[in-house]
Formats: structure tokens, C-alpha cells, sequence
């Protein structure tokens, strides 16, 4: 998209509404870049006009992630659950150590919502894990369920210490800090690039300062291969 | 008794003065004192009883029945013996279980709330309160509820907007659980001046009016049943009766008769709440 009547004001407003912007270009690449997008599979938005820019900019405030649709079968879909410490339910404890309830899930009710659900034999919801507090739920929205039982989303999942280390290697590689629920698809990422296709996008969903203090506190716990030296960050972040 | 019969129970409880309904957590802090507990608030005059299925995630109750809910869980309470207790309970009132929809739609070998429904009716149960079920999804349980002849019961919010209410009535019957004021259930030492006003808009509905979450003392009750309530429901007082005979590691039979004092005085402001109208009602609510 091109920023046409006054640069300065749309800049101020991306600036303060921190959307997830694919590209800021200007008049002479602007068909370039929309061309590589369209050869990726993405669906541009192009607009030069202020007040669409403006609009975008808005509605960019939750997520704008254009590779494709749901409908196009040619894109692959995959929902990276949190796998916790382990898949494994302890019924008798009502625990289960993960927030994998598409992988490991049944079918039930919970907070008005038909989905699937980390549950006992009678209905009771077991005790969720995840060291990413937005996963650690027992069930997950209805819709992706449904997209699962389709067969349209494949669901896999990774444990703690891969979303930790997905954390750091985005952090490090790119200076993007990832929140921890998307950490977990750059560790999937990570671990199975090579049979994912040529290109692959994450939905980075949020932002990963708001979960700095689990990571230290977590990963100073924890033996993760590519973490920086965490001494630093002694005595907490403030 | 005839299934029509058995629904006619709690009309019946309605119709002669307002209605005391109170309600504990079946399992808390054990079966057999639960037995005691229940069989204590029929003998201090409870008209309908509301037993609480314990569920793990029981988001209508505050801090009060949560504790009591954890309690009757680790006591070993499930759907299954929950049915047990029922059967076993002696008391001459009508039962109603107060659960969350999961419990109902894992129940049996299919799943739905028909296996459910189909138990509870066999052992007696008059009916459901069922706080997580929204009325556009009540469609199955309703048809259940009908087939075997009991009642699910609506709760009814001070936020309710005219539209939903009417889907609320739709798959109503027994009664309407009303909500006195927002938030969660427990006890508090005032009840809200909003409950006249949530009668008022109810006024053309057929069905009796239970005002419920918030009240813990004889005077309160008279106040809300004067304000037109047709009946009323306590919870988190008389499980704090209970509560507080498990922290002291009080003889069941003690914790029973405190019960059963509570649940007189209840009663007690109930109808003295309803000599107080003016004018004097004419009838009651049918």
C-alpha cells in the first residue's frame, strides 16, 4: 500500500495501533511486492487512499494473515497445540499435562461451546497444562474442532521446552520476541521444515513481551539449548 | 406416581404460598452426612430442593458452593452415585438437579442428555437447573425433559433482554430462577433493590418466580417474597452451615439440626414476606 496525503499520520497510527502490517511500500514497487504475495499464495490488500489505509490499519489491529483462505485446498493448515510436559492423562488425578485437546481430546460441552475437551469418562474437565497460560485451557474454539474432524486441520503439538526454544530462536534470529503460543509453531516450524513445502507462514498471534516473565522464570528452570545466558535477568525484570 | 404426577410436583410446591427452595451440593463434605443434610431441609420446610450434581468447573457459583463443590468432588461424587443419592434420600418433596450440561451430554452409552434425563426420571428426579446450557442449545434436553416428564428450568438475569427472555419461557417450565442481582452466586448481607424490578417485567409470565443468589437471612426473604417473589432459593448460606460443620469437625446430626434451624427461619420470613403484601394477594400464583 502506498501512504499518499500525509505519511506522518498514517506512520503515528500504525505506530500506535501496532497492526500486523505485511508491507509498506511505496508508487514504484508496490505491483512488485503484490506480485511476489500473489506467487506465494497470499492475497494482497493494496490501497493508496488514506482513509482505506486508515481502515486497514484498524481492522490489522487483531490479525491479517492473507495466504490463502480456509476454502483453498492448495494451502495446508496445521494447528500447533501445546503438548506440555507430556500427552498423557492421569484420570485418577484429573490431571492432564497438556493443552493438546484436538490430538488427545473427546467431544463435550464446555462453557457453552460443543468442542473437543480434556475430560473424564463421566464429563468432569481434567487440570490443563501449558508453560504458554493463553494454551492452558481444556478445550479449544469450536471451530477449529470442526475444521479437525473435516480433516481440513492437522493438528500436532510440541512441549514446553521446544515453545521455549522456538521463543528464543525467534527472539535471537529475527529481534521478533513471539508470545509463547506462537512459540510453539516456530518450534514445529523448526523441527519439520523440510517436508512443510517451499512456503510456509506462521500466524505470529501475539506479542511476546507480555510473557517475558514465564520465560525467564521457565526457561531459567529448564536445560533449552539455545537459551541466552539467563543470569542476567536475575532478580526479575523490574 | 404417574410421570404427569411427578412434573405436577412442583406446581403443586408453588401453590400454596411461596415456595421455599433450597439448595446444597450432593457429596458435601460426604455421602452420608449429605443424606442428613438434605433430609434436614425438608424437615425445616423446604417446598422444592435443588441438589447440586457437582461439576469441575461450576462457573454460575462463587467462592461458597466452589469450596463445597471441591469437597463433594474429592468425597468421590459422580453422576452415578449422585442417582444412588437420590434414591436413597427420604424426604417427600420434589427434587431438582442442578447441574452443568456436560455431566449430562457424557452420561450413557449415546451422546445427548436423553440417557441422562431417562435416569434421573427413574429415580425420581423432578426436574433440572442447568446454569451453562444456552437456550438456543436447550433444544435436546427440552425433548428429553418432555419425553420422560420433567421440568428444566430457566435462569433469568437482571441483564435477560426482552428477546432472549422470550427463548427462555420457550423451553421454560416449573419454574423461572430468577437471578436477584449479577455476578455469582453467594451470600450477602443485602439483597438487591433491583428484584421488584426483575418481577415486574416478568409479570406476564405464566410460570412461578424463584428469586435466588443472595440471600442468607429470614428478613431478606421476606423482603423479596413481599416484592412478589413466588418463591425463593438459598444456596450459599446453608452450605456455609455446612462449610462450617466440616471446619470444625462438628457430629453430623449437629450440623443437621443448624441446617434445619436455618432453613426454619427461611421458610419463616418466606410467608411472614407474604402476609406482609398489600393489598393481600388473592390467590397465589395460579
Amino acid at each position: 500500500m502506498t501512504v499518499g496525503l500525509d505519511p506522518a499520520a498514517a506512520l503515528s497510527a500504525i505506530d500506535q495501533t501496532q497492526p500486523l502490517v505485511n508491507c509498506i511500500t511505496n508508487d514504484v514497487t508496490v505491483n512488485d511486492v503484490a506480485n511476489v504475495t500473489l506467487h506465494w499464495g497470499g492475497l494482497p490488500v493494496m490501497s493508496d487512499d488514506r482513509a482505506d489505509v486508515v481502515e486497514m490499519v484498524a481492522g490489522a489491529q487483531a490479525l491479517l494473515l492473507n495466504m490463502g483462505t480456509v476454502d483453498d485446498e492448495g494451502v495446508d493448515l496445521f494447528a500447533v497445540e501445546a503438548g506440555g510436559s507430556s500427552l498423557a492423562v492421569d484420570a485418577e488425578e484429573g490431571v492432564a499435562p497438556n493443552s493438546a485437546s484436538l490430538s488427545t481430546g473427546t467431544e463435550g460441552v464446555l462453557h457453552g461451546a460443543r468442542t473437543k475437551l480434556l475430560q473424564d469418562g463421566d464429563g468432569q474437565i481434567v487440570e490443563s497444562h501449558s508453560v504458554s497460560s493463553g494454551l492452558d485451557y481444556a478445550g479449544v474454539g469450536p471451530e477449529l474442532a470442526h475444521l479437525v474432524d473435516e480433516g481440513r486441520v492437522t493438528p500436532v503439538n510440541v512441549d514446553d521446552d521446544a515453545a521455549l526454544e522456538g521463543f528464543h530462536r525467534l527472539s535471537q534470529e529475527e529481534g521478533i520476541i513471539p508470545a509463547l503460543e506462537s512459540a510453539h509453531a516456530i518450534a514445529y516450524l523448526h523441527e519439520h521444515h523440510e517436508k512443510l513445502g517451499d512456503v510456509t507462514v506462521i500466524n505470529v498471534s501475539g506479542r511476546g513481551d507480555k510473557d517475558l516473565d514465564t520465560a525467564i522464570e521457565e526457561t531459567t528452570k529448564r536445560d533449552i539449548a539455545n537459551a541466552p545466558d539467563m543470569s542476567m535477568f536475575e532478580g526479575g525484570l523490574r | 406416581m404417574n410421570d404427569d404426577a411427578d412434573s405436577d410436583r412442583i406446581a403443586a410446591a408453588f401453590a400454596d404460598g411461596p415456595a421455599f427452595v433450597p439448595y446444597l451440593a450432593v457429596g458435601d463434605p460426604d455421602y452420608e452426612s449429605s443424606l442428613a443434610y438434605v433430609e434436614a431441609l425438608a424437615e425445616g420446610g423446604a417446598d422444592v430442593i435443588e441438589l447440586g450434581l457437582p461439576f469441575s468447573e461450576p462457573i454460575a457459583e462463587g467462592p461458597t458452593i466452589q469450596d463445597a463443590v471441591a469437597r463433594a468432588l474429592a468425597s468421590g461424587m459422580t453422576p452415578t452415585r449422585f442417582f444412588e443419592f437420590v434414591e436413597e434420600v427420604d424426604v417427600d418433596v420434589p427434587l431438582v438437579c442442578m447441574t452443568y450440561y456436560n455431566l449430562i451430554y457424557q452420561y450413557g452409552d449415546e451422546q445427548g442428555p436423553r440417557p441422562f434425563v431417562e435416569k434421573a426420571a427413574s429415580v425420581g428426579v423432578s426436574g433440572f437447573v442447568v446454569p451453562d446450557l444456552p437456550a438456543e442449545e436447550a433444544g435436546p434436553l427440552r425433548e428429553a425433559c418432555d419425553e420422560f416428564g420433567l421440568h428444566l428450568i430457566a435462569i433469568v438475569a437482571p441483564t435477560t433482554d426482552e428477546e432472549r427472555l422470550e427463548r427462555l419461557v420457550e423451553v421454560s417450565s416449573g419454574y423461572l430462577y430468577v437471578q436477584a442481582r449479577l455476578g455469582v452466586t453467594g451470600a450477602s448481607s443485602s439483597v438487591s433493590d433491583r428484584t421488584g424490578e426483575s418481577l415486574a417485567r416478568l409479570s406476564d409470565v405464566a410460570l412461578p418466580k424463584a428469586v435466588g443468589f443472595g440471600i442468607s437471612s429470614g428478613e431478606q426473604a421476606a423482603t423479596i417474597v413481599e416484592a412478589g417473589a413466588d418463591g425463593i432459593i438459598v444456596g450459599s448460606a446453608l452450605v456455609d452451615v455446612v462449610a462450617e460443620g466440616h471446619e470444625r469437625d462438628e457430629p453430623t446430626e449437629e450440623t443437621a439440626a443448624r441446617l434445619e434451624t436455618k432453613a426454619r427461619e427461611l421458610k419463616r420470613g418466606a410467608l411472614d414476606g407474604y402476609g406482609r403484601r398489600t393489598p393481600a394477594p388473592e390467590g397465589t400464583s395460579d
